[in-house]
Formats: structure tokens, C-alpha cells, sequence
């Protein structure tokens, strides 16, 4: 009866260890892939983290950028937006279409660029990865419209 | 039946704490993290351009093509460190970066208000041993203070981002429009980690010449 005892508390303790370990990875996995920290910004598709910029930036931003090896953009310079799906909460795909138009944001300068989901630019025939605020050409309004697009187009 | 849900309870409570370490200590052991990258990249500590971001390679993730960006990593336990940017047409920033990848301070060229952005970054005691008559006076320099008690990791780095660059992807009647030089620069400093707070005074030209870095970005 004793080796029994000693064979099932060893069981439970394992499983007891296998569960802490399944949960705390999990846990931290799924934290730094979905891109988790407190402070998120959101605005309609778009969302930033402007304190990951600053000393203030907490646990999870930290471990954030040093497990995906980018130097985050400090609030100081600049606030980064991104924006994962469209206005109808659709993934953005590239074989698709995607039309960026509106007024231009409030802001002395910026940049607009494509990335896949690794951080990396996209390949295309013409180089090009982003706009800036000074290569746009606005309407009268002050409008302007910038089309994704998997293929050339006339415009 | 209890006794597993028990053990079941004790190990999601033990997977909380699992969690958390491995989110606090994860910064620490990470060996692709931006300063590994940059180390690898650059050869010596003073200020160095990176290439542009290509789709196949690029030093970083999420790196902006429209900005040319140099990086000078840096040490303030031998010295502080004087840093020149040439400020270009569009916009140039410098942005300060703890060891572990962290902003803690950033300007841009409007703070300068001039062609180039002269600063010196330096501890608080450098800072107390400079000679009292050179404070705050000719305005002529800004000088970034750290008090920084975490300086056994002081291993930082710095770098500067640039703009919109000459070759860049663009037709040719927008290109006749546009300057030779990048129109933005950026910088950026990695520094000691955690400084507990900066500030950042005008004052009149420092003479603590060690470890200089000079960031010309093109």
C-alpha cells in the first residue's frame, strides 16, 4: 500500500506540473503572438500602443518587442498605427482590393507602409512598400484615396 | 475525483505564475531581439547607416522604408556621448533606447530648430562633474540626463532614422520634385537599462569628448 501511495501522489504531482506548464506557456504564447499589452488605442481598424514607446511600456509590450526584434517607435517620434482587417472587420487579403481613402491624418509627417504578418515588406514588380505624407496627391478637399491592389491598375 | 480537480486548480494557479515569469524574464534571454540584431549588424559604436528594408532582408521587422535610419549603440560608463544629425527637409528624430529595446526619450528636428541636432546624453553624475559656468547658458546644445541605477547592462546602442530615400520607388515626374537627400532622418540611441527619468536642458557646449558618437546618416 505505501508504493501505491507514493506512485499516485508522484502522478498527481506531475500532472499538477503538466497543466502549470501547459497554462503558463500557453498563456505567454498566446500573449506575444496576438500582440497583447494594456494601453491599445483603438480606431475603427486601426489600433496603437503609444506607450509602448515610452519607459512606461509594461510587461507584456516588453517581452513583445524583444521576442519579435523591432525597436518600437518611441512617442516622442511618432505613434504607429495598424490596422489588420477592413471597416467590415474582414482579414485584409492580399489577392483582394483594398482601398485606403479619408483626410489626412493630423500629424506634421507620415508614413503609410504594408507589411505581411511576420514585419516584412511585400514584394511587388515596382518596389514600391509605402507612401509618405509629401508623395500623396490629395483631392481639393484634402481627401485622398491610396488602392492596394494585387495587380497594376490604370490611376 | 476531488483530489484531481484539486491538482487541476493548483496547476492553472502554478501556470499563472509560470506565465508571468516567463513574460518578465523573456526580455532578458531573448537573443533576436533589436540590440542583437544591431550588434551583429554594426562593427564598432560609432554611428552607422542601415540598409533600407527590402522584402528579403531587413535588419529589423516593421521597419519603415521611407525613413534611412542610422544606429550608434553606446556606453555611458565611459563617457558621455555627443551626437550630431543633420536634419533634412521632411523630418528627422532621434529616439534613445534602453539595452533592452525599450524608448525612453525620443526629440525631433523642430526641438532643434536648426540644420543639425547636436545633443549630448550623459548620466546624472556626469552631469554633476560638469564644470558649474557651462550650465544652462549659450543654449547652444541640448543635454539628455539619465539617472540611471541599472547601469551593469550599460552596453547601449543609438541610431539615427532618415527619410524618404533618393532611390526609392517612384515615377519620374514625382521624382524631378523631390531633393537629392533623404527629406527625413531618424535616429536612434539604445542606451543602459531602465534609466529612471530624463530631462533634457539646453546648455552650453560640453567638453567630455570620450566615447563620441557622431551619427551622419547619408
Amino acid at each position: 500500500m505505501p508504493a501505491d501511495r507514493t506512485c499516485g501522489c508522484c502522478i498527481g504531482t506531475l500532472f499538477a506540473l503538466a497543466v502549470a506548464a501547459a497554462v503558463g506557456l500557453g498563456a505567454t504564447y498566446f500573449a506575444l503572438t496576438r500582440g497583447a499589452a494594456f494601453g491599445a488605442l483603438t480606431i475603427g481598424s486601426w489600433t496603437a500602443w503609444p506607450k509602448t514607446g515610452t519607459s512606461d511600456a509594461d510587461p507584456y509590450a516588453r517581452a513583445t518587442i524583444a521576442r519579435t526584434g523591432q525597436l518600437p517607435l518611441a512617442l516622442g517620434d511618432g505613434v504607429s498605427f495598424t490596422a489588420q482587417s477592413d471597416d467590415t472587420g474582414k482579414l485584409l487579403d492580399g489577392r483582394c482590393d483594398i482601398v485606403l481613402s479619408g483626410v489626412t491624418p493630423a500629424a506634421r509627417f507620415w508614413t503609410l507602409t504594408l507589411y505581411n504578418g511576420d514585419g516584412e515588406l511585400v514584394t511587388n514588380s515596382i518596389q514600391r512598400y509605402g507612401f509618405s505624407s509629401q508623395e500623396i496627391v490629395r483631392y481639393a478637399d484634402g481627401s485622398f484615396e491610396i488602392v492596394v491592389a494585387p495587380a497594376r491598375q490604370s490611376g | 475525483m476531488i483530489r484531481w480537480l484539486l491538482l487541476l486548480c493548483g496547476g492553472a494557479l502554478l501556470g499563472g505564475v509560470v506565465h508571468l515569469a516567463t513574460i518578465m524574464v523573456l526580455p532578458r534571454t531573448a537573443t533576436q531581439d533589436a540590440y542583437a540584431r544591431l550588434a551583429a549588424d554594426s562593427a564598432g559604436q560609432h554611428g552607422h547607416s542601415l540598409p533600407l528594408p527590402k522584402p528579403e532582408s531587413a535588419t529589423m521587422p516593421f521597419m519603415d522604408p521611407a525613413f534611412a535610419t542610422a544606429v550608434c549603440r553606446y556606453d555611458l560608463s565611459k563617457g558621455s556621448i555627443k551626437l550630431t544629425v543633420p536634419v533634412s527637409l521632411a523630418y528627422t528624430s532621434i529616439s534613445f533606447y534602453t539595452r533592452y529595446d525599450v524608448a525612453y526619450y525620443a526629440i525631433n528636428d523642430r526641438a532643434a530648430g536648426r540644420r543639425i541636432v547636436e545633443l549630448d546624453l550623459m548620466t546624472v553624475e556626469q552631469r554633476n562633474q560638469m564644470p558649474e559656468d557651462e550650465d544652462v547658458t549659450a543654449a547652444d546644445r541640448l543635454i539628455v540626463e539619465i539617472a540611471d541605477r541599472h547601469r551593469r547592462d550599460c552596453d547601449p546602442g543609438a541610431g539615427a532614422r532618415a527619410g524618404p530615400d533618393a532611390d526609392g520607388p517612384e515615377c519620374d515626374r514625382r521624382r524631378a520634385l523631390r531633393p537629392p537627400q533623404a527629406l527625413a532622418h531618424r535616429g536612434t540611441l539604445i542606451s543602459a537599462e531602465r534609466p529612471g527619468s530624463v530631462r533634457a536642458t539646453r546648455s552650453a557646449p560640453a567638453r567630455c569628448d570620450s566615447a563620441q558618437c557622431r551619427i551622419a546618416a547619408d
